[in-house]
């Protein structure tokens, strides 16, 4: 119809100074990277080295406190709970990264391809979808673990499973939003095929969103990952993981409550970070809801 | 006559950018003053401004007055009761100016309960009376209905019916026609006319078409970048254009371009020929032992298109132009008939086939914003359509080819690097027409190309398409809504209503003497610049006797 369309968001910039000066102006964006890289750092740096080695049991060194020595104190074996905490952030992100990716690499074009398809076949992956969602995933995860034995490589499965659907709905809605866009009809009359489109067009506008998403996910997987190692099912000794060491410090809550909090407010600030990260990547990338940022 | 509503040397600025200066309007009771410019003039912040409803960080310094009230010192609380009861307005956009999940007779209650704290039941008694007064009496029992269950038309009388409800002194008007077909457009701009004369209202008409101010305001005022360049009475004014801009702006209203030089041969094997097309779309079942409903978009569609001949094809919404459009493009099959362009159906054809046939026919599409990936270059855009081509082209040629149409259009080589938010929405649309014409097609379909542009813009692109009518010698398929566009660029013209075609004839006869009657009421609608300003003129002139 004939109207003027002054109404359509300003033009977006996709310059990286700008964006950037908007970041750092971003306080969830600031805080979520600043956690996020912390336990990253934490994480490679144990690939090379920790205090001391965390598969040594000393019991001589059993419940040291703080010190210069052991900067927080010793577990109830001796081992250095700062070691355990920097390999247990590298267990913790490798997990998450691996199931994340893995929900990515299968969910993005399953999606990608009811959207490009419908019919028949987006009904049969987004109920298929709807099916996974349905179950409690911790549960479901807790349920192919025990199955298939404990360990890190079915964790990551498990986890990596119930990241597939969350993907494949949101390339899903991405693309479908765009489906109507004059430019993709535009790059049908030029000929493309639906597969060169989807490359081209559909994945680079939903970037954004699969991003912000992933970090969203990351948290959630480091979290699910933490359960899973607590129940037992997860990561197994002498590998460390901070859901194992809540596990192994449940019995000495009463007279060693440090060996409970350490590893728990290492979940909570790994996952905060990644959940706050997303937002703030959400304010910042996703046009909808720019406003809030300035 | 005094002023009921005045505002003096009006600034505003947000966040420093100055949108507002020193504008000045009165607005007397019985009259109408038409503000006039295109996007990005201002019209729309002097409204908003007027009913202190400036967004957030906005400064504003000057005057306004109501009723001898100064406005600018009134607080909220005084706002609100004035607001809606003593100055309302009406939007452009009647779907979203009302709430979708409460009824009609709810929405129009709502003011005159708040306002006049009177009784559910005393509202709803003049609820009725005011739908009747925009005329949707009892009989059409709209009460109990939803926004969603109205035409487009009614809709705009129901936000036309809460804005006069409490008998407002001012009502303010913005765009209130744009988003609605010409035909409803006629009806409801003798509405408010009527309401404005029998209501003794003063009235603010905010419009981008002079045609429509020339025939509605008794005053005008002409904006340009948030000043008000010229304005006076509105026959006298059009009379004498002082300003340099508002002489552009009438000129680009009347603007037709050259016509054509060279007459078409209409008896040369068509190019494109469209025999007994349908196109159906199911409706959702009311349960799943009913039969399932088709809404048959196109029927019974039957046209050909010469070479180098230029066709408009002209509806109002939904009649089922843009569906026409996308099928004869190839995007969507037919349901029935059959599509042959050169000679051949492109949905019969092996795919190579099909590219070739693709090659000889490209798309400029309305919107100048959406139909370009916000993440490509001009040159990766418009070199797109070289993909049907399966000669390989050398990175070289391509770029070569891309540096030719982009100057072709009117833009320059440099320009290839830019991203589409670098441009204007006049300059996005030749950057449209650069990717259709990269593959020297001999057919281009143009739907609404010039629908989303400012007037004076308008002009220059059909200039654009007239000019390469006549260098490249293309066919054009030219869909739009607007009588006068398709009026100043086609040969020939079908008329489409509800999926059919009404009548198809040589453009300026249609026009000047239509058959159907409903190419009779649409041409009727279309509101007239020059028509509009000889009874203005006419009216002055007793008036001053």
């Amino acid at each position: 119809m004939n109207q003027e369309l002054p109404s359509y968001p300003p033009p977006a910039k996709y310059d990286a100074i700008s964006i950037w000066r908007k970041a750092l102006r971003s306080r969830s964006f600031v805080i979520g990277a600043v956690l996020a890289l912390f336990v990253l750092i934490a994480g490679v740096t144990s690939i090379f080295w920790t205090p001391y080695a965390i598969d040594v049991l000393d019991v001589s060194q059993r419940l040291q406190p703080m010190s210069s020595q052991y900067w927080f104190g010793t577990d109830q074996y001796g081992r250095d709970i700062l070691s355990m905490l920097m390999a247990g952030a590298r267990t913790s992100i490798i997990v998450a990264l691996i199931a994340v990716g893995m929900g990515m690499l299968i969910g993005v074009p399953l999606g990608l391809l009811a959207a490009a398809q419908r019919g028949l076949l987006e009904e049969m992956v987004m109920r298929t979808n709807d099916l996974i969602f349905a179950f409690p995933s911790l549960l479901s995860a807790v349920l192919i673990t025990s199955i298939f034995g404990p360990g890190t490589i079915n964790a990551v499965i498990a986890i990596g499973i119930f990241n597939i659907p969350v993907f494949a709905r949101v390339a899903r809605g991405g693309a479908l939003a765009l489906s109507g866009r004059e430019f993709l009809l535009a790059a049908r009359l030029s000929g493309k095929s639906t597969f060169l489109i989807t490359v081209e067009h559909v994945i680079p506008n939903i970037a954004n969103l699969l991003i912000v998403q992933a970090s969203i996910q990351l948290s959630l997987a480091i979290l699910a990952e933490a359960g899973l190692s607590y129940l037992g099912l997860g990561t197994q000794p002498p590998m460390a993981s901070w859901g194992r060491m809540l596990y192994e410090a449940q019995t000495m809550v009463a007279f060693a409550p440090q060996l409970a909090l350490y590893p728990g407010f290492a979940i909570i600030f790994s996952v905060l970070g990644f959940n706050l990260l997303g937002d703030g990547l959400r304010d910042l990338l996703d046009p909808k809801m720019r406003r809030r940022v300035t | 006559m005094s002023a009921i509503f005045s505002a003096r040397d009006l600034c505003v600025s947000i966040n420093g950018k100055q949108i507002l200066r020193d504008v000045s309007f009165d607005l007397e009771r019985g009259k109408i003053l038409g503000l006039v410019g295109e996007s990005g003039s201002g019209k729309s912040m002097s409204a908003l401004s007027a009913m202190q409803l400036l967004p957030e960080g906005a400064i504003q310094t000057g005057e306004l007055s109501f009723e001898g009230k100064n406005l600018t010192c009134a607080n909220d609380t005084e706002m609100t009761h004035i607001r809606g009861k003593d100055i309302s307005m009406v939007f452009q956009e009647p779907m979203t100016a009302l709430n979708p999940i409460r009824t009609v007779g709810e929405q129009v209650a709502e003011g005159l309960r708040w306002h006049l704290r009177i009784s559910r039941k005393e509202a709803w008694e003049q609820t009725i009376d005011v739908l009747e007064r925009v005329g949707l009496g009892p009989e059409y029992g709209l009460m109990d209905r939803f926004p969603h269950q109205l035409s487009g038309g009614q809709r705009q009388r129901v936000v036309i019916a809460i804005a006069i409800a409490c008998q407002p002194k001012v009502l303010i008007a913005d765009e209130p026609t744009t988003a609605l077909d010409v035909t409803v457009q006629a009806q409801i701009l003798t509405l408010l006319k009527d309401i404005v004369k029998k209501e003794q209202m003063a009235m603010l008409l905010i419009s981008h078409d002079l045609a429509v101010v020339a025939e509605m305001a008794d005053t005008v005022a002409i904006m340009k970048d948030g000043v008000i360049v010229e304005d006076g009475p509105t026959g006298g004014l059009f009379d004498n254009l002082s300003h340099p801009y508002s002489q552009k702006l009438f000129e680009a209203s009347n603007h037709v371009p050259v016509p054509r030089q060279e007459p078409v041969d209409e008896r040369a094997q068509p190019l494109l020929k469209v025999s007994n097309v349908l196109r159906q779309y199911p409706l959702s079942r009311a349960s799943i032992f009913t039969r399932r409903q088709w809404h048959r978009a196109v029927q019974h569609v039957s046209f050909s298109v010469a070479p180098r001949q230029s066709l408009g094809l002209v509806g109002e919404s939904g009649c089922g132009k843009s569906t026409l459009a996308r099928t004869i493009l190839g995007l969507t099959p037919p349901d029935g008939g059959s599509i042959q362009f050169l000679g051949k159906d492109p949905f019969a054809v092996s795919r190579n086939d099909r590219r070739d046939l693709q090659l000889g026919m490209q798309a400029v599409f309305q919107d100048p914003y959406g139909s370009f990936d916000p993440r490509h270059t001009v040159e990766r855009t418009v070199s797109e359509p070289l993909h049907l081509m399966r000669s390989d082209l050398s990175r070289e040629q391509r770029r070569k080819r891309v540096h030719e149409v982009l100057e072709s259009v009117g833009l320059s080589s440099a320009d290839a690097n830019k991203y589409p938010h670098e441009f204007s929405g006049g300059q996005r649309q030749r950057i449209a027409i650069a990717r259709a014409l990269v593959t020297n097609p001999s057919l281009i379909v143009a739907d609404e190309p010039v629908s989303a542009l400012d007037v004076s813009i308008r002009a220059q692109i059909l200039d654009l398409f007239a000019d390469l009518r006549d260098r490249l010698g293309m066919a054009y398929l030219f869909i739009s809504h607007d009588l006068s566009v398709v009026q100043a660029i086609t040969d020939r013209v079908i008329v489409m209503n509800a999926g059919r075609i009404v009548e198809e004839g040589p453009t300026g006869e249609v026009f000047s003497n239509p058959k159907h009657p409903y190419t009779r009421l649409l041409v009727s609608a279309v509101p007239d610049l020059n028509e509009a300003l000889r009874k203005r003129r006419k009216k002055e002139n007793k008036d001053r006797q």
